[in-house]
């Protein structure tokens, strides 16, 4: 069973019926999800239940074996991760810098199609918004803590201009004082327009949330607004791991 | 101007003087031959990771397509390099798929397609089209001084590849490669693309260090250009300097090959020794070469 959002005129981001897997283990079962122009969706999920493998799919690392994906209004098949970035969508992960490369390099990557001029422009705007990052930007990436990795990997992931950013776990391995850092940069991204795809086990993350879903052994069992997810046994059960009354879920 | 042009110049400027004060022209032009390879090795393992213990398989086939073109099809000499450059990227582009391995497996296979090449090429069936085990001889185009000078353009062209990678967006891009090909995929890199022009861009220079090879020496027999040492030489002279570097592979051939042929041909088992010494302390103590310690004492290389 799947649950689609509230109708937009046109959202920037739909997948249609998403099947995914690696090799024989299908992850994923008939996912629908939709992006709203400016909207911010949190996905939730527990370990293991498919989030990672769905933000995959909408780039184009784990390939689909039935469903569509449309961004602005466009069919994204047979295209190539660098292709979907190079149309505006950008991912965040952990494994998103290059430690031997410096962060000066690392953030010209982030902006690798865009013309020079505006690679220039566009770095120093976001070493305006990343400070710490600008005052070692000729040090090697290996060098950063992990929250200031976290913070190169998010400055990178924007500097190529994206409408949509998508983010795998930007709160895994960081302390509380950075995740608050993380969550005030992304309200002020988000403040600007920007598109978000959230995966996060952190419930500080759903401040954010325009939008709130939840995946659940590799299906959309939620998607909603914050507030009825606050009353939904389905969360509770999935993400909380609480054993609600048997209500007929099937699998 | 880019970091790493004056460098360029004043390498290609030596072997440009060189000539005129010391006799032995057959060294120079080794020792051009090995920086050449050694800068195409760089291209290749030094930006986008790939170690292609093959690599000698394209500087045989640039021999051989220089070699043929002037037996079976009469080309100018000149021409005939093109042709060998040609033929080096025609088996690259025929080997691209190998990229999709990695680490050891590619560079066990890259070995392999190279042995190949040499078996194809040496096989008396073939006697008629590449003279198979009987070799090349090119003695009727036979010139030192115009080997000589193509060589030295080889080499700048060398030079030029890397001082243009050192400094564009495109080399970073095959760093990144390197890195982590999948987050270069993030980038907006097509990571396909990218790291199959380097691959051919490394042929092309063994193609052509061959090509000029064959017309230098312009009598062979396929061992010699189809050598494995070729390859290792190459390799370590470019790990010892340190890769990614435009000075390193240039360092790293300098010292190791002159170390080479002070002692190696006359004494040979104390060359092994310290060849085998070099190597060992080398990867212990100075993975990223002999350049990386200018670095750390924060002297900017090219």
């Amino acid at each position: 069973m799947s649950f689609s959002a509230t109708e937009t005129a046109s959202p920037l981001l739909r997948a249609t019926g998403l099947a995914a897997g690696y090799g024989l283990l299908q992850v994923l079962w008939d996912v629908d999800i939709e992006i709203g122009q400016g909207e911010c969706v949190i996905l939730l999920g527990a370990n293991g239940a498919g989030k990672t493998t769905l933000l995959k799919a909408l780039l184009g690392l784990v390939a689909l074996w039935h469903g569509s994906i449309e961004f602005k209004g466009r069919s994204l098949a047979g295209q190539r991760t660098d292709q979907r970035v190079r149309q505006g969508i950008a991912y965040m992960s952990e494994i998103g810098i290059f430690p031997n490369l410096s962060i000066d390099e690392n953030l010209s990557l982030g902006g690798y199609h865009l013309p020079k001029r505006d690679v220039r422009t566009r770095a120093s705007q976001l070493y305006a918004m990343f400070p710490d990052l600008e005052q070692r930007r000729g040090a090697l990436a290996a060098s950063l803590s992990g929250g200031q990795r976290k913070m190169l990997s998010l400055a990178k992931a924007f500097m190529g201009g994206p409408q949509l950013l998508i983010m795998d776990e930007p709160s895994a391995g960081l302390s509380p004082r950075y995740v608050k850092e993380v969550i005030a940069t992304l309200r002020q991204l988000r403040e600007g327009g920007l598109s978000m795809l959230i995966a996060e086990q952190n419930l500080g993350f759903l401040d954010l949330a325009g939008r709130v879903c939840v995946l659940d052994s590799g299906r959309m069992s939620f998607s909603g607004g914050r507030d009825a997810l606050e009353h939904d046994d389905i969360l509770r059960r999935s993400y909380f791991g609480l054993d609600g009354e048997d209500d007929g879920r099937t699998d | 101007m880019p970091r790493g042009v004056w460098f360029s110049v004043g390498v290609v400027l030596l072997f440009v003087v060189l000539p005129f004060v010391y006799g032995n022209h057959d060294l120079l032009f080794s020792m051009m031959m090995y920086l050449v390879l050694a800068q195409g090795i760089n291209v290749l393992f030094g930006f986008t990771g790939y170690l292609p213990f093959g690599y000698v398989g394209f500087f045989g086939a640039g021999a051989y397509g220089m070699s043929l073109a002037i037996l079976l099809l009469h080309f100018p000499p000149f021409a005939a390099l093109i042709a060998g450059a040609a033929a080096a990227v025609l088996v690259a582009l025929v080997l691209a798929p190998l990229l999709r391995l990695s680490g050891a497996y590619f560079a066990i296979a890259s070995l392999a397609a190279s042995e190949v090449l040499y078996y194809v090429i040496s096989n008396p069936h073939l006697t008629s089209i590449t003279q198979g085990p009987y070799g090349i001889n090119l003695a009727a185009v036979y010139d030192s001084s115009a080997s000589y000078a193509v060589m030295v353009a080889v080499l700048a062209l060398a030079l030029g590849m890397v001082v243009y990678l050192r400094n564009s967006r495109t080399g970073l891009a095959l760093q990144a490669i390197r890195e982590e090909p999948v987050s270069a995929g993030f980038a907006g890199v097509n990571v396909v693309r990218e790291r199959t022009r380097a691959w051919l861009m490394s042929a092309a220079l063994a193609g052509l260090a061959g090509g000029a090879y064959a017309w230098h020496v312009s009598v062979f027999y396929p061992k010699p250009v189809f050598d494995l040492n070729i390859s290792v030489f190459a390799i370590v002279f470019t790990l010892f300097g340190g890769v990614a570097t435009l000075s390193g592979p240039v360092v790293g051939t300098l010292l190791l090959y002159g170390l080479y042929n002070w002692i190696g041909i006359s004494q040979p088992q104390y060359f092994q020794l310290v060849f085998g010494v070099v190597i060992v302390a080398l990867v212990l103590f100075l993975p990223n070469g002999l350049v990386s310690l200018l670095r750390r004492v924060g002297a900017n290389v090219p």
